[in-house]
């Protein structure tokens, strides 16, 4: 095991995730280098830090005061999460057909806008009603960016289903208060086409991106392979993505790294 | 820096709980009773999820003044929308889900996170905010003061690393459990603690250092 690799694993080996074969390798390196092992030393220092810290002390008055909060009536639902349920409940996007959708969602968005202001509740449908429902808020893209997928009225707990996929990106721009572009089902038919907003990760991590080819299914691969090429030169990120790949993903990710390349590059440079 | 490789290097840290089970939910009989228009059993929950909603709102927002009021605008939305919570997934899970959006809301609200966390940083150099429990005898000096580097550096992670590290490693959740409160694949929520843990180790270097040189093992 070189150090890239075990740099890389070092968490999967903490928490006892290595398979017992890679462990052994993972010592034998250890065994032989101090660098590796005094980074070894820190993480596991860093976790224990962690750990350990003293619990705050809660407030002591803390449930008193919810509970009259609640008591004054606090706790009821206001108006607006009326109005975000129903419109929540009519999804306009999933049963009209998508210019209807598209024209009802930029009116209301408009109007929303024009007369009240971005910030009436009500008018600024999914991320209120997701945040109501207990959902982490799709709407948050700055901060959160990673979050922002969270398929609508997804029970807790519950996977991510081919449909969510398939429902997401028009979702999406209703969030980013665009006009739903008509998204063919079949063309998120994948549960895996989910993670491609995931592109911060995949293109980082030469693992997930091999994990994510595989899952596709064969004949979207080279679509799959293109959008990342596409995002990763975005990035300038083309070169250190296929170098990743062939050093750290084995043979089947430099197999990968000469097909990314060939996408990314087309020209042949 | 030189380490001394021994066993104690090559010891694991495991979870700290077992894994989730939903069908189970030890809240069960309380939410029925809820739901059913029993206030008194909607205190309870609150009595019982007070410590873990505050702690990591208080990791997420760095202060104890907005932990608090944080705190109460989670219950609050439990409240108001405890009804839609259908019981697919543990109830715990979804308090912290209203938690985690609570938080996220919040700092999105407050925004200007560069001046909050120097104003934290300055609140902690004089003492304020930070945790009350006592510190054992055994503590360090220096520990102490790195737990309060700890705590900072935490402040400065962004918050889709700090999330799933603080349910992970502080809260003590198992990956699926973090992956539900999320929904994130769990292989996502991995990389992405680990990728939290090296941040905050890089972020923590020299104080690591004076640590392993304090306390030679």
């Amino acid at each position: 095991m070189n150090h890239p690799e075990v740099r890389r694993r070092m968490g999967e080996y903490l928490q006892g995730d290595l398979p017992l074969a890679q462990r052994a390798l993972f010592d034998a390196h250890l065994d032989g280098c101090e660098a590796c092992a005094a980074d070894l030393h820190a993480l596991r220092e860093t976790v224990h830090l962690l750990r350990d810290l003293p619990s705050p002390e809660v407030p002591p008055h803390l449930a008193d005061r919810i509970v009259a909060r609640i008591e004054d009536g606090e706790g009821r639902a206001r108006w607006w999460d009326g109005l975000a349920a129903f419109w929540d409940w009519i999804d306009p996007a999933r049963y009209l057909p998508p210019l209807a959708a598209a024209s009802l969602t930029s009116a209301v968005l408009i109007v929303g806008v024009r007369d009240y202001g971005w910030q009436i509740p009500g008018t600024l449908p999914p991320a209120s009603v997701e945040q109501a429902d207990g959902f982490v808020d799709s709407g948050r893209l700055e901060e959160a960016p990673d979050l922002r997928m969270q398929p609508r009225l997804r029970p807790p707990g519950r996977a991510v289903t081919a449909s969510d996929a398939a429902e997401e990106p028009a979702r999406r721009m209703r969030v980013l208060g665009a006009a739903p572009a008509a998204q063919p089902a079949a063309a998120l038919e994948s549960a895996a086409a989910l993670e491609l907003v995931e592109e911060a990760d995949v293109i980082d991590d030469p693992h997930l991106f091999l994990e994510r080819y595989r899952a596709l299914q064969e004949e979207r691969r080279a679509a799959w392979l293109a959008q990342m090429a596409e995002r990763a030169a975005r990035g300038r990120k083309v070169e250190a993505v296929a170098r990743r790949l062939r050093e750290d993903a084995g043979p089947e990710g430099r197999a990968l790294a000469e097909q990314f390349e060939a996408v990314a590059y087309p020209a042949g440079r | 820096m030189s380490t001394s490789v021994g066993h104690q290097i090559v010891e694991r840290i495991p979870s700290r709980r077992p894994a989730v089970d939903s069908a189970a939910d030890p809240d069960a009989e309380l939410i029925a009773r809820w739901h059913a228009g029993d206030q008194a059993a909607f205190e309870t929950l609150v009595r019982n999820y007070q410590d873990r909603v505050y702690r990591l709102l208080y990791r997420m927002l760095g202060s104890a003044a907005d932990a608090e009021d944080a705190s109460q605008e989670t219950f609050l939305n439990l409240h108001r929308h405890g009804h839609r919570f259908r019981g697919d997934a543990r109830f715990s899970t979804f308090v912290y889900r209203v938690a985690a959006n609570t938080a996220l809301n919040r700092r999105r609200t407050l925004g200007r996170t560069r001046a909050r966390i120097e104003k934290l940083a300055e609140r902690q150099a004089t003492g304020h905010d930070l945790p009350e429990a006592p510190p054992g005898p055994e503590q360090s000096t220096l520990r102490r003061e790195l737990q309060r580097q700890v705590h900072e550096a935490l402040a400065t992670l962004p918050d889709k690393l700090r999330l799933p590290l603080v349910l992970f490693d502080i809260e003590g959740l198992p990956y699926a459990e973090v992956s539900d409160v999320l929904g994130l694949a769990e292989g996502t929520v991995k990389s992405r603690i680990h990728r939290a843990r090296n941040a905050l180790r890089d972020r923590l270097a020299p104080e690591l250092e004076a640590l392993a040189t304090e306390s030679p093992s």
